[in-house]
């Protein structure tokens, strides 16, 4: 009985990409790396309904517009569907602030749906950042299409990906970081496509 | 043909020689050649034999148009068949042969062929389908072995290929004048170029050319172009690199041979070859013109080449292709060619103008050079086997025939142009119909159906100062059309002569002293060999399409794809049909322009990368603990989880027997889950599965099984009601993504007044089912704050709390019949929640289990499994389960359950099969027979769906779907086995093990 825990106890949490090499791999020409234990909420419902609660909780307007994205107070808000959003914030064990919003938005016909652990998030960034997306995600990513405040789903080789660009770099055109939201399972093959582009890139440099 | 280096000239590195091996003969170039460029210079006139007749064939184009010299390049795993040696970098050590040939090229046992010639006709190849009809096994052998040139690699690719995205407002294809003055002028005005060009250097004809711009050499003004270009971030240029494809929505795909002309040390780690997919808002189309070959007898022996191709050689990489040339023309291009020789000291010993006044202003140039000018004649044969010796000029007559004797002329060399034909492929491939240009006598392009300007020599203008100004215009209007304000733009400053040109006069076919087929072979298709007289034989036989005369003569079949030789042969079609060119029209013009390895269209999409590859939360769990796995859909499962040397049945025996007897674990996490949420959940769920889902309370659980409109089993899973406007679905593994998108299309499309909203929660879970006797004493060591009591937890009952420490729902449900808890946490505590409850279970002798397991343990019970058990032609009612579809509301596919197909009674009934002989197990697949006859047909009754040996019955069971099944309950059946043996089975009830379901109490 020696290893049992209460359950008062936290269990170890791992992240999708426990088993990904991560540390040899940034630089400043590419930069893999994950953004682990980020909290994610799926938000299904309307406007209306929703951002006022979403406002009060995490600080941030969900984005009105299609394909873009807000990063304000405790959240970063990416419009996903016209009656979907992705909320991002600081951890998936900050349970009390998504009661708080299950609680603000009970009466409403809405979906607040936790999201942390199916999903995580790989950021690629550096000076050749955009050339490794390019071998495997079909969007136009150059700097004057796609540019900091706006997001994307799209795809990488074969898996689902959200994309947007991080706006806190000092020089996003030259020098951007993408963040790429991906599926939990598909995570650990993503990663290995990604770092497996980025062979081709480093070759090329 | 005795080519040789001349003694200066060309863009050649002489400071660098390059050794290579071509047919096991070592030789040396120079760096800055083609391989076709050095052979000959090495005087190599031989390079290989033609498809059909053997015959010897020598390099004839400069390009991508070559149709004979086409080689075996590199050896071993790195081998590629079928480059064109005029294509092909030359790299030191570079090994190359020639293909279709054998024993050697010079010494051909093929070569029979054309001894016997008149025994192949064209449509040889299908005349043999026809008569004797019994014959053709026999010759399809010897056809199918003399069939293909080159040979495929036998070993792995060691190399690796990429594929890369590219989005540009402006794609140039082509940097000769015209795409390099566009790339220049879209480029100023602010656009983002994309610029490619098959070769290895940008510049295009006028790499091999004299003519002057603003008054300097050319290569002046592409220097200045270049530097210009590559200093713009906005412009990417790619050389090496051939745009092969224009599909729908200006999507064009690009091959870069990256690696091929680099030593080994500079190609360090990158790709072999790249596939460029690029979407661009505007493609200019400069792809330029082919010279085009004129047909007169045995005008393919080595020797016979291309003017303008002769002219590159001499200008480009300082070669001459002979010492004694003959110039064939129809039009005034040539003369420029005649004009370069001389001027590199080559004797050109003959001007051939088949029009009676000659070219213009060159014709004094020619005269002034003292070059004999012979107007009004032609050269209607080549004399010499193994190549050129002399050619035969005759005189034309007034009806455009030749009589009388022919003038011999001695030369090695003949440099033919029968004008020009545009490269309309890139503008055909988009959609685009060529047109028939009289002036020209050639296909230009017609109206643009996509966003595409075409440009220069491909337009049909051939004439370098018409090349530069369509080129600056077309890269404005490509700039201003994707959105930039091009009306400041500056074209590039280039200033030519402008010359005009008397015009070509068509000569489809050689008028020759004999009828076509009579004297020697007038060749349209060097590398099919398809010549003349084969086109009129087809017409004769009845053949009016040009698709259909192409296909029975093989015109336009080879590797170049009729690059050459096609508008020729049309063009005889068409006067043998007694109709223009136009109405005859053009083949379709498909990608690939040129052929395209198949690694570079296989990417990165090989071994590991193949298909995309998802994992659960505790695979790396699974992975040290050595399980085997199994693929289902894109999941890695585990399958069994083999201890010191046991094979997979020894393994799943002891899982089984653990479960049974103490306690096992599944992961189960890659079950598909959806999170239902609003007002309608419950009546949604009434609609979408058979059974009724607004009647469960909150905190319980039920089966449910959705059918498709067709009333067949589509999936199935247990659901759970988290609170009245809140359900949590389970699908199968594979049906999720399926059944998401159903639920949408109903909600979206038929049911918007619904109030639900569907989230897929499939990778938010980790799920680990406990099954056995032990499960319920481990589950309390695992939570404080659930009750596991039977009373406070009942079967098909939830509940929420902690396990381990994580934030857990624990649903008592069960899919092997035992007393079984599936433990879901947040994935991210999946992984150490199995590994504790896998080390606080191992005093109750916890066993990991695979699907094999789970497959055998659910077999037992006869729970189904959708997609093995079910085929999408099997309703509820075929299945048993009656229970579980409503007669009280509608649902998806119930109207469906009524038609007279699905209430027959000989339906197929899922039954059990036990084995006359307990050790002998069905194979799953296995056909059912009443009759034990081994004359075929057999009226089949059934088949196997699921089979395994049971552990815990120690004998074999089955499930099976079976005609009227449930009523010939006791009776036997038999499968046939493919060794040719009758395994007998009875038909029994579907549920093995525990039909009482007391296991789910121990």
């Amino acid at each position: 009985m020696s290893s049992q825990p209460n359950s008062a106890e936290t269990a170890r949490r791992n992240s999708p990409l426990v088993q990904c090499v991560k540390d040899e791999l940034a630089n400043d020409v590419i930069g893999l790396a994950e953004r682990p234990f980020l909290g994610h909420l799926n938000l299904r419902g309307d406007f209306n309904s929703l951002n006022p609660s979403v406002k009060q909780v995490f600080g941030v307007d969900l984005p009105e517009q299609a394909n873009t994205v807000s990063v304000e107070g405790a959240g970063i808000a990416l419009w996903t569907g016209p009656d979907e959003w992705l909320l991002i914030h600081r951890s998936d064990e900050d349970a009390d602030r998504v009661a708080d919003l299950d609680r603000l938005t009970a009466d409403a016909h809405v979906s607040v749906v936790d999201v942390s652990s199916a999903q995580t998030v790989i950021y690629v960034s550096g000076t050749h950042a955009r050339d490794v997306l390019a071998r495997g995600c079909p969007l136009d990513l150059h700097s004057r299409v796609f540019g900091t405040g706006q997001c994307a789903q799209t795809h990488f080789g074969h898996i689902p990906v959200t994309v947007w660009l991080d706006n806190a770099r000092p020089d996003p055109i030259a020098n951007p970081g993408f963040n790429v939201v991906v599926r939990r399972s598909f995570a650990d093959y993503l990663w290995r496509l990604l770092d497996d582009a980025a062979t081709g890139v480093r070759a090329a440099v | 043909m005795s080519g040789r280096r001349l003694d200066s000239g060309g863009r050649i590195d002489r400071d660098r020689p390059i050794s290579f091996t071509f047919n096991g003969k070592s030789l040396t170039g120079y760096a800055g050649d083609t391989l076709a460029s050095a052979l000959l210079a090495n005087g190599v006139s031989i390079v290989g034999r033609s498809f059909k007749y053997h015959r010897p064939r020598g390099v004839l184009a400069a390009g991508a148009e070559e149709p004979n010299a086409i080689v075996q390049l590199f050896e071993g795993d790195r081998t590629v068949p079928n480059p064109k040696a005029t294509q092909v970098e030359l790299v030191e050590g570079l090994v190359a042969s020639s293909v279709n040939c054998w024993p050697s090229v010079d010494y051909d046992i093929g070569a029979i062929n054309g001894l016997v010639s008149k025994a192949l006709p064209a449509g040889f190849y299908y005349k043999t389908f026809m008569w004797p009809r019994t014959k053709w096994e026999s010759y399809e052998k010897i056809i199918r072995a003399a069939a293909g040139l080159g040979k495929v690699p036998d070993q792995p690719d060691p190399d690796y290929y990429e594929k890369v995205n590219a989005h540009t407002d402006v794609l140039v294809v082509g940097s000769g004048p015209a795409g390099l003055a566009a790339a220049l002028s879209a480029s100023r005005a602010g656009a983002r170029v994309l610029l490619v060009d098959e070769s290895s250097e940008f510049g295009g004809s006028l790499l091999g050319s004299t003519e002057l711009i603003n008054e300097q050499p050319a290569a002046t003004w592409i220097e200045a172009a270049v530097a210009e270009l590559a200093s713009n971030p906005d412009v990417q240029m790619l050389d090496r690199t051939t745009a092969f494809g224009y599909y729908d929505h200006n999507f064009l795909n690009l091959a870069q041979r990256v690696t091929d002309h680099l030593d080994t040390d500079s190609a360090g780690s990158l790709p072999r070859e790249r596939l460029w997919r690029v979407r661009a808002a505007q493609v200019v189309i400069a792809t330029g013109a082919l010279e085009r070959p004129l047909v007169f007898g045995n005008n393919d022996r080595p020797g016979v080449m291309l003017a303008s191709a002769v002219s590159t050689y001499v200008n480009r990489y300082g070669v001459s292709p002979g010492s004694e040339i003959v110039v064939f023309t129809n039009n005034d291009s040539a003369y420029r060619v005649a004009l370069d020789l001389n001027a590199a000291g080559v004797s050109v010993k003959a001007l051939v103008d088949s029009r009676a006044r000659g070219a213009g202003a060159p014709v004094d140039e020619i005269k002034a050079a003292g070059i004999d000018l012979i107007t009004s004649s032609v050269v209607s044969s080549v004399r010499g086997a193994r190549g050129v010796k002399a050619v035969d000029v005759h005189a034309l007559t007034d009806d455009g025939t030749v009589s009388g004797s022919a003038r011999r002329i001695d030369c090695d060399v003949v440099a033919m142009s029968g004008g020009w034909s545009p490269v309309v492929h890139l503008h055909a491939q988009s959609g685009g119909r060529p047109r028939y240009d009289d002036v020209s006598a050639s296909f230009v392009p017609g109206v643009a159906v996509q966003s595409q300007i075409c440009a220069g020599a491909c337009n049909g203008d051939f004439l370098l100062h018409e090349c530069l100004s369509e080129g600056a215009a077309a890269g404005v209007r490509a700039a201003a059309a994707s959105g930039y304000d091009a009306s400041s733009s500056v074209e590039a400053e280039a200033r030519v002569a402008t010359n005009t040109e008397t015009a070509l006069e068509p000569l489809w076919l050689v008028p020759a002293p004999k009828e076509p087929g009579r004297g020697p072979k007038q060749f349209l298709d060097y590398q099919n060999d398809t010549t003349a007289a084969d086109i009129r034989l087809a017409v004769r036989e009845g053949f009016r399409s040009i698709e259909h005369v192409k296909r029975y003569t093989l015109l336009g079949f080879g590797t170049d794809q009729g690059k050459l030789g096609n508008i020729n042969g049309m063009a005889i079609a068409a006067k043998a049909l007694g109709q223009t060119i136009e109405e005859t029209g053009t083949t379709t013009f498909r990608p690939a322009y040129t052929p395209v390895t198949f690694g570079t269209w296989a990417g990165r999409g090989v071994g590991e990368f193949f298909d995309p590859v998802r994992k659960t939360p505790m695979h790396p769990w699974h992975e040290e603990r050595g399980a085997e796995f199994e693929d289902v859909g894109q999941w890695k499962r585990p399958w069994f989880y083999p201890e010191d040397g046991e094979d997979m049945h020894a393994a799943v025996a002891r899982e089984c027997l653990a479960t049974r007897n103490a306690i096992g674990v599944v992961d189960a996490s890659t079950l598909g889950k959806i999170d239902v949420r609003g007002r309608d959940a419950g009546a949604f769920l009434d609609r979408i599965y058979t059974n009724m889902f607004s009647s469960l309370k909150p905190g319980h659980c039920r089966y449910g099984l959705m059918l498709h409109e067709d009333g067949m089993v589509m999936d199935d899973g247990v659901s759970a009601r988290i609170a009245d406007d809140h359900y949590y679905m389970t699908t199968t593994t594979g049906g999720a993504a399926h059944v998401l998108g159903w639920m949408e299309q109903w909600l979206q499309t038929e049911w918007p007044e619904m109030e639900v909203y569907l989230t897929s929660v499939t990778d938010q879970w980790a799920t680990i089912s406990l099954s056995g006797p032990k499960a319920r004493a481990l589950c309390e060591e695992l939570s404080e704050d659930i009750d596991y009591g039977d009373d406070a937890f009942p079967f098909m009952t939830f509940r929420q709390g902690r396990v381990a420490g994580a934030p857990a729902r624990v649903f008592r449900i069960s899919f092997s019949g035992e007393r079984s808890y599936e433990i879901n946490v947040p994935a991210n505590y999946g992984l150490a929640v199995w590994q504790h409850i896998l080390d606080a279970g191992e005093k109750y002798g916890i066993t990991p289990y695979g699907t094999e397991t789970m497959h055998v343990l659910r077999a037992e019970k006869g729970f189904i499994i959708v997609g093995q058990d079910t085929d999408g032609s099997v309703t509820p009612i075929d299945l048993g389960m009656n229970w579980v579809v409503s007669k009280k509301k509608d649902f998806l596919g119930k109207r469906s359950l009524f038609r007279s197909d699905t209430v027959r009674e000989d339906r197929k009934q899922l039954v059990g099969l036990l084995t006359e002989h307990d050790h002998e197990v069905l194979p799953e697949g296995a056909q059912l027979v009443e009759v034990p006859s081994k004359v075929t047909p057999v009226p089949m009754v059934g088949h196997v769906t699921s089979s395994y040996f049971s552990p815990s019955l120690n004998r074999s069971i089955a499930l099976a779907l079976v005609k009227d099944g449930r009523r010939m309950k006791g009776e036997s059946v038999f499968a046939p086995l493919i060794d040719g043996r009758l395994m007998k089975a009875t038909i029994v009830d579907s549920v093995f093990y525990d039909p009482k379901g007391d296991r789910q109490n121990v």
